[in-house]
């Protein structure tokens, strides 16, 4: 009896060592996201093609034409054609079916609120700011209409307050795509391990909770990012092929793998990633980078093209330049290009919204006018928030250098390889290459 | 008068609930192009649009309960259900507002043809169930021990006059917003008799990774009664939605009755008798169903009840008795009685 009792005891014991064991396994992956290579979103959603929608909503609109409701979720597809094919016009298309829809029924808050959030997308910051607080202040359960608002600040950089109004929302609850805002939050914040746990967990919660291949595989996208930012090219990889796998040729996620085999060197097969993404969306920074890589591989006749791509759908229309200004001046400067009109353009997008990234731009451009005191006061701004960016650094460095300050250029250079030794083809080198001069120099 | 106009104009801020879930998430250029603030959770695939329990037209003796999902199949998804949830009927026999029964219906992944295997359980109130039925969808699958289940893409039955109701023009002069558009269906016909009683109360919930993503009984309860809803001026309340859609029945009385007195005494009256007895009537959120009478709505609910008639008069206190606007689908008088995908 005592010895069966022993046993038991015993046995107990073992289960509970083995149960606590598997549990800590558990709970050290406690974010929900699995490794890379288990993620496929077999069981997410199939969303129709976007054209079948807008035919059938446009059908509808021509029976009867005074549906509001119609007009609305027109606008939604249009929204979505913009954001699958690249074309800004969509946006115009969306924005002109929003109008019809509020001027049938004013009230339409859902209108307004989608309205508002095509403004954001044209870039109209100050136009989606005003009509999403007044969505908000109409009804404070439009939460849709507070997250614009906080989106709207944090391009405008007026951080705190896009902090203030996520956590605010988070506290209703800690959902997928409030996660993913804090964690851009941490990031921009100079915390990107903290970033990356946040969108780790919003990217195993989003999985979980089912939805949209595209939707979803956003969230996978993220963490990659992320994981490349910080120079974790393997997990990128696995990542951007996650996304991969959960949506069909996605093409942020295939723009994504280019960027990890740029980043080891595999320039051939960098290329073809690029090349399948634009053949999708091609967006600026896809064709600069394609360009680069035609660059680095002696193909300048093919870079060329790409390059002249990039200008001309940076300048299509006056949308374009509108959403692609900043693109572009960025463009300009890291390629020696126009540095007049890459200062214009960064110092104009200044004057509309003062967010970090907009005062690197500036301070770039400035540097490439040869303007390196104002650029250093700009990049001191742009780096106000400690943003563990290796671009950001790169660009302090080299400004440190043209004005002589060889121990600060030394510092940032060396921050900009430690943070992500590959963060751009050439960029890259350049920072390596004027490091090294500097570390000669100071060895002498 | 004005009253209805209030009402009218509250219901705008509704709509933004009803078609929250199909909002495509939008992207600007820069780094923070995250997609709007609807979870991935909002899966049309799990979102319930209407539930349905009658007399089978050509059997009196089995009674059909159908489950919609997915509005605008084939417009804003593709159709197909979710292979990672369940999609139950409750059957509550002994009016306790606790399930005695569960039709438990599951899916494959759909293939390249977007056909998916569908599995019908049977679970009794106690134990894990039987497996009664598995073919495909689109294919009327027999059930052992009587009957038919079908899933698929289906012409949807609801009808209602929702640019009407926004424009607060009701009868001028009506229009469908249905018409011509389609929803996923699981449609059921089993005997009554297996159902444990011939007075039995139903609703439908889907389940994904053990949590109840949505649930339904009678139309329109949760647009119209819990806040924030549309009668109440749009932001007084915090939105018990969620709450509402994840609850069960038979906590409705407790937590739920206080909203529904609430709205229904803007129309009887503050402490209105009335709007006590028809809050007891409305809660818990089961739809009764007598299934030897072939009366509809609130007997059940069938295809071409004019459902909306009837709530919009006794919630509005016969202020507001029609929409104007009835049935327009060729519905089928035998198996799976629903009219077929426009």
């Amino acid at each position: 009896m005592n010895k069966r009792k022993s046993i038991l005891l015993l046995l107990s014991v073992i289960f509970i060592i083995v149960a606590s064991q598997t549990y800590g396994a558990a709970s050290n992956a406690s974010d929900g996201l699995p490794a890379a290579q288990n993620i496929n979103g077999r069981a997410l959603a199939n969303v129709p093609p976007v054209d079948v929608a807008i035919k059938t909503f446009q059908d509808r609109l021509k029976q009867n034409p005074n549906d509001p409701i119609t007009y609305a979720l027109l606008a939604n597809q249009y929204i979505r054609q913009a954001r699958e094919t690249g074309d800004v016009s969509g946006y115009q298309r969306a924005e002109e079916a929003l109008n019809e829809s509020i001027l049938l029924l004013p009230k339409y808050s859902y209108a307004s609120t989608t309205l508002a959030s095509v403004y954001y997308a044209q870039h109209d910051f100050a136009s989606a700011l005003d009509l999403a607080q007044a969505e908000y202040d109409k009804n404070s359960n439009n939460t849709q209409a507070l997250v614009i608002v906080a989106d709207v600040q944090l391009a405008l950089g007026n951080y705190q307050e896009a902090e203030t109004i996520y956590l605010q929302l988070s506290d209703l609850g800690a959902t997928p795509p409030l996660l993913a805002r804090l964690a851009a939050l941490e990031e921009l914040k100079g915390n990107p391990e903290g970033g990356l746990t946040l969108m780790r967990r919003a990217a195993g919660d989003a999985l979980q909770s089912g939805g949209t291949k595209e939707g979803v595989a956003w969230y996978i996208l993220r963490v990659a990012d992320m994981n490349f930012n910080m120079g974790q090219y393997d997990q990128a990889g696995g990542y951007y092929e996650a996304a991969l796998r959960v949506f069909d040729n996605y093409p942020l996620a295939l723009a994504g793998l280019g960027k990890v085999s740029a980043s080891q060197g595999r320039y051939d097969e960098a290329i073809a990633y690029y090349q399948q993404a634009i053949n999708i969306v091609p967006q600026p920074e896809y064709l600069a980078a394609l360009g680069d890589l035609y660059t680095i591989t002696d193909r300048p006749d093919q870079a060329q093209l790409q390059y002249e791509t990039v200008e001309t759908i940076g300048t299509l229309a006056a949308l374009n330049e509108q959403v692609y200004n900043r693109s572009l001046a960025n463009f300009y400067s890291d390629h020696d290009m126009k540095p007049k009109d890459a200062l214009r353009l960064a110092l104009a997008e200044l004057e509309s919204r003062k967010d970090i990234y907009g005062y690197d731009a500036a301070a770039w451009a400035q540097y490439k006018n040869g303007n390196y005191d104002e650029a250093q006061t700009l990049i001191e701004q742009a780096m106000r928030l400690g943003t563990r960016d290796a671009r950001l650094y790169f660009h302090a460095g080299m400004i440190a250098h043209a004005l002589g300050q060889d121990q600060q250029a030394r510092e940032n250079l060396e921050q900009a390889l430690a943070i992500n030794p590959h963060f751009s083809i050439f960029d890259s080198a350049t920072a390596r290459q004027t490091l090294e001069k500097l570390q000669a120099t100071a060895g002498k | 008068m004005k009253k209805i106009l209030t009402i009218g104009l509250y219901c705008v801020s509704a709509l933004a609930l009803v078609f929250g879930l199909v909002a495509v998430p939008t992207r600007a250029a820069d780094h923070l192009d995250a997609p709007g603030l609807t979870a991935p959770g909002g899966d049309t695939r799990l979102d319930i649009t209407d539930v349905y329990a009658f007399q089978s037209p050509g059997n009196p003796s089995n009674t059909v309960l159908v489950m919609g999902v997915n509005p605008l199949a084939g417009v804003l998804n593709d159709g197909t259900f979710h292979s990672g949830a369940s999609y139950e009927f409750k059957v509550d026999s002994d009016g306790d507002a606790k399930e005695d029964l569960t039709y438990k219906v599951t899916f494959s992944a759909p293939d390249g043809s977007l056909n998916q295997s569908v599995t019908l359980r049977r679970v009794p109130a106690k134990g894990s169930g039987a497996i009664i039925a598995s073919g495909m969808t689109g294919e009327d699958i027999s059930i052992a021990g009587g009957g038919w289940v079908r899933a698929g893409v289906f012409d949807d039955p609801f009808f209602f006059d929702l640019v009407g109701f926004l424009n607060l023009d009701f009868c001028d002069p009506g229009t469908n917003f249905f018409t011509g558009l389609n929803i996923s269906a699981i449609v059921l016909e089993v005997p009554s008799s297996s159902l444990g009683s011939s007075n039995v109360g139903v609703w439908a919930r889907t389940l994904f990774n053990d949590q109840q993503i949505d649930r339904m009984a009678r139309p329109a309860i949760n647009t119209v009664f819990i806040p924030n809803n549309v009668f109440e001026p749009a932001g007084t309340e915090k939105s018990q939605r969620n709450a509402f859609n994840g609850a069960k029945p038979r906590t409705d009385q407790r937590d739920f009755r206080g909203e529904v007195v609430d709205t229904l005494e803007i129309f009887y009256g503050s402490g209105s008798a009335t709007a006590q007895a028809l809050a007891d009537f409305l809660l818990p959120d089961i739809l009764t169903v007598d299934t030897s009478s072939t009366a509809g709505f609130p007997n059940g609910r069938g295809l071409a009840d004019d459902v909306i008639d009837i709530e919009l008069g006794l919630v509005t206190n016969g202020a507001v008795t029609s929409d104007c606007v009835g049935n327009d689908s060729t519905f089928s008088g035998s198996f799976p009685y629903l009219a077929p995908p426009n």
